[in-house]
């Protein structure tokens, strides 16, 4: 029986084992360039929020693996405290959007977010990742700008629809029109994120 | 001797030149219209999806004629299945390693490039009949072939929804986009109306 199933069985075998060793080979050659890519776009977003001139340093659960991912980064100006971020996801329309939620050295006010991953619907959803080319603060166009400043004490919610902007609450987002589901889905991940650096600061 | 090897290159030709367009995989064919729709809203992702295909279905055909004569008919899916995977994975690793931010865009598209049925068609349609030569310029036409029509449909979407070819803007500034176009109904629609476009010079032939 062993006979006949190496018989007829021989070459999948083989190959399972061929290609599983060329493709560990290729992961192995390429997985600390991923992993610095990874890094890299991370960095680059914290720089987006806190500025070129800041250093920052990941901040790993107590207990964690060397290798393991921080949970928490402060930004440091001048050796002082600039502000701290995390990554935060929730469900997004298409996908899940990660976001880098940005928050101020005294954790009373949002610096902001940058969109780490997201899949969202080209030319509506995905101008949760637009911004001003020359880094101008437009939050008449720019759903990221309309989070800059925004209170941490109170739970952000949707600004009811044509609502002028003298009557906007501090905790009011308007949100992008045609892309109601992932506006909300951004206001939500910003919610759980401040929710998170808050009890994570003050453990 | 000599008669053989020039029979078989006039075949590799031929194969190679039937890709192109007289069996275009997405024109003629309509294989592969998963990632024809979802990756073509800009050339950039079009043309990668284009290369990284183009780069399977090579590797895959290559594998697949050197085991043709030992490939046992009921493993024969199995064994296709093992190839495509393995070289669509590398294909997803080289991409997250040099073109990360395209490896974004394409998200999930390029893993599926495993269920693309334009590999496994020329796999089992020439690659499990054909000599090594032939498979390559068999792939190599219908990837060129396919990575034209991605590129093609890819060029009208990005044109219309945004006035740009490779980001760059090259309608005037007064150009209106036509949003729809960025959309799954701006696909079809683009994809409808290049297919009756070819089939108009197909019947003219």
């Amino acid at each position: 029986m062993l006979n006949e199933f190496m018989k007829k069985s021989w070459l999948a075998l083989v190959s399972a084992l061929c290609f599983g060793l060329l493709v560990s080979a290729v992961n192995m050659a390429l997985a600390g360039k991923i992993k610095q890519n990874k890094i890299d776009k991370r960095d680059g977003m914290l720089e987006k929020l806190f500025g070129q001139d800041c250093s920052f340093e990941g901040v790993k659960a107590e207990g964690a693996a060397e290798d393991a991912e921080p949970i928490y980064f402060v930004a440091k100006k001048g050796g002082q405290v600039d502000g701290y971020a995390l990554i935060w996801t929730g469900p997004g329309f298409a996908e899940n959007i990660d976001l880098l939620v940005g928050f101020n050295a005294g954790l009373d006010m949002l610096k902001g977010f940058a969109v780490m991953k997201s899949a969202e619907t080209p030319g509506f959803g995905d101008q949760i990742t637009l911004e001003d080319k020359e880094g101008k603060y437009r939050p008449d166009l720019y759903y990221k700008d309309r989070f800059i400043n925004k209170p941490i004490d109170k739970v952000l919610v949707r600004a009811d629809d044509n609502i002028a902007d003298k009557h906007l609450k501090d905790e009011q987002v308007v949100t992008i029109s045609g892309s109601t589901v992932t506006s909300e889905a951004v206001i939500v991940i910003v919610n759980g994120a401040k929710k998170q650096m808050v009890k994570l600061l003050n453990k | 001797m000599a008669d053989n090897e020039l029979k078989s290159k006039s075949e590799a030709a031929r194969h190679f030149v039937r890709g192109l367009w007289a069996e275009n995989p997405i024109f003629r064919q309509l294989l592969g219209m998963c990632p024809v729709l979802a990756v073509t809203v800009a050339l950039k992702p079009a043309l990668t999806m284009g290369m990284a295909t183009m780069f399977v279905l090579i590797c895959a055909n290559i594998v697949v004629s050197l085991m043709r004569n030992i490939i046992q008919p009921h493993l024969r899916i199995l064994m296709f299945t093992l190839t495509i995977a393995t070289f669509v994975t590398i294909a997803d690793l080289i991409l997250k390693a040099y073109l990360p931010e395209m490896s974004d865009t394409l998200g999930p598209f390029v893993p599926l490039i495993i269920v693309n049925c334009l590999i496994i068609g020329r796999a089992e349609a020439c690659a499990s009949r054909k000599p090594v030569g032939t498979s390559i310029a068999d792939a190599f036409g219908m990837g060129l072939g396919f990575t034209f029509g991605l590129c093609v449909l890819a060029t009208v979407r990005e044109l219309l929804a945004d006035g740009k070819l490779f980001e760059i803007s090259v309608l005037p500034s007064g150009y209106d986009p036509l949003l729809v176009m960025k959309l799954p109904a701006g696909a079809f629609i683009a994809l409808g109306l290049l297919l009756g476009i070819s089939n108009h010079f197909f019947n003219k032939k």
